[in-house]
């Protein structure tokens, strides 16, 4: 008998039954059969037991996750939802709804204040996100998670820094009088490098800076920014939120959006990076 | 019913079964996204072309995902969407399969006969020493042929049939190839337990 279909045996891969009771009897009665056997199951077992795969990593399960929930405009049901639904439903309210809340959706439009500042849903950032990023960024400065690459408190030397690691926009590193360098770091996503610079207060507060040429955030082929706080930005707007002590700010300076996030007074912050 | 068609546009109702086909996704097909990397990494030998592949692979499945069959081997259908999208797009020149002499890997493996081996070195706690690294090392240094098949039969539990459509050849010669490889490979943990001394030298 072929030896090899005590391979077949080991993977149940055998399906007649009176070849596998011949098979079981040439391993009991055999040496050469039993070797064989225990060999091919000695092996198959070490190998499944102890053969490490090597992980995809998480910025590809990331972006594979984020490509594939758009793609399909995934929208987690509404309880809302089924009310509309079943309001348009009924013959009798559908046309005359539809006409009141086309009237109301025209006035909110025409009374809405432009200026206003945008509701973000930070539930709904997406890793890819700079308001998202730049939150997270934050607090792995805060606990110690992200050191920078560069120790510098000389601005020149700091968007030398940038520009010999790769960043391939202009980028703006004001000094201030109540905060001073501390350093900085280039990340990379997807082969771009993106710019990030830690000032420091007299009393230990952080301020983290994170700038980005506008480009990448419209083409939002690598990191991306609600449209709608894109559109205040656009307008010279800053946008300024707060909470539990710490500031988070995003102004575009130039052709760069850049985010602050701080522990350091709310006005303090605003005060400096707003009028720049 | 009153022009019900004029607004449905506007209606946000989330369409239950794309949000039912995406839980479905992510149940059955993300958790096979490292056995996918682990073997696309075999298969290009960088691991920017791995990501690239298994990203390609991932978004293609997701849209033909509404094809594929429920009870079926979804981690198989995966890897078949890889192997093609592979050809497809990666493999830029066809690849010299490895030269492999089978004789002589017959030839190797006759001279560990069960007279030449005490049984003793087939206990499996022997085995259990060795390191993790090892094993993969071993299996890795494995020609191409043979170690596709150890990978897709012990590690990711591939049927014969699965692995014969995956590599394209006979179910025969999928059976051949692991009754070799195996083969090889226990010689090779053989060397590793005797070099750590789990097995006397004199013994081998």
């Amino acid at each position: 008998m072929n030896k090899e279909l005590i391979t077949a045996f080991v993977d149940n891969e055998i399906k007649d039954a009176s070849l596998k009771n011949e098979i079981k009897h040439l391993i009991d009665t055999d040496d050469e059969f039993r070797f064989e056997y225990q060999v091919q199951s000695l092996v198959k077992r070490i190998a499944k037991e102890k053969y490490k795969r090597t992980s995809a990593p998480e910025h590809l399960r990331i972006r594979i996750l984020n490509q594939i929930a758009p793609e399909q405009k995934i929208v987690k049901p509404q309880k809302e939802a089924s009310f509309w639904a079943g309001l348009f439903s009924k013959p009798a309210f559908s046309f005359a709804t539809a006409i009141i809340i086309v009237i109301s959706v025209i006035l909110i439009l025409f009374n809405r204040t432009p200026q206003q500042p945008p509701v973000i849903a930070e539930d709904k950032l997406t890793p890819d996100n700079m308001f998202y990023q730049a939150e997270n960024n934050f607090e792995a400065i805060i606990q110690g998670k992200l050191s920078p690459q560069l120790v510098a408190d000389n601005p020149d030397q700091i968007k030398s820094f940038f520009e010999s690691s790769g960043v391939k926009y202009s980028t703006l590193v004001p000094t201030f009088a109540e905060w001073s360098l501390l350093g900085a770091v280039v990340s990379e996503d997807k082969g771009e490098k993106f710019a990030h610079h830690v000032y420091t207060g007299k009393k230990g507060e952080i301020v983290y800076v994170f700038q980005v040429d506008e480009s990448y955030l419209k083409s939002h082929d690598i990191i991306s920014l609600d449209e709608s706080l894109l559109q205040y930005l656009e307008q010279g707007n800053c946008y300024v939120k707060t909470e539990n002590d710490k500031v988070l700010l995003f102004k575009k300076i130039g052709h760069n959006i850049c985010a602050v996030v701080s522990n350091a007074p709310t006005q303090e912050v605003q005060n400096n990076f707003c009028n720049i | 019913m009153f022009f019900p068609f004029i607004f449905n546009f506007g209606l946000v109702v989330p369409d239950e079964n794309q949000r039912q086909l995406y839980e479905d996704f992510e149940r059955e097909a993300v958790p096979h996204m490292d056995a996918l990397y682990n073997f696309a990494l075999k298969m290009t030998g960088d691991s920017d072309e791995a990501d690239d592949l298994v990203q390609e692979t991932y978004l293609k499945a997701f849209r033909f995902f509404d094809k594929f069959e429920k009870g079926t081997n979804c981690k198989a259908w995966l890897f078949r969407i890889m192997k093609n999208t592979y050809i497809n797009k990666y493999r830029k020149e066809t690849k010299e399969p490895d030269k492999v002499d089978y004789e002589d890997v017959e030839n190797f493996y006759e001279n560990v006969k069960p007279s030449s081996t005490d049984s003793a070195h087939l206990e499996k706690d022997i085995y259990d020493n060795l390191l993790d690294d090892e094993l993969s090392e071993a299996i890795n240094s494995l020609p191409d042929d043979f170690k596709t098949v150890v990978i897709l039969c012990d590690i990711e539990g591939f049927t014969y049939e699965e692995i014969a459509d995956f590599i394209d050849v006979p179910v025969g010669t999928v059976r051949s190839r692991l009754h070799r490889a195996r083969k090889m490979l226990f010689t090779k943990l053989q060397k590793y337990a005797s070099e750590r001394g789990y097995i006397s030298k004199d013994e081998k």
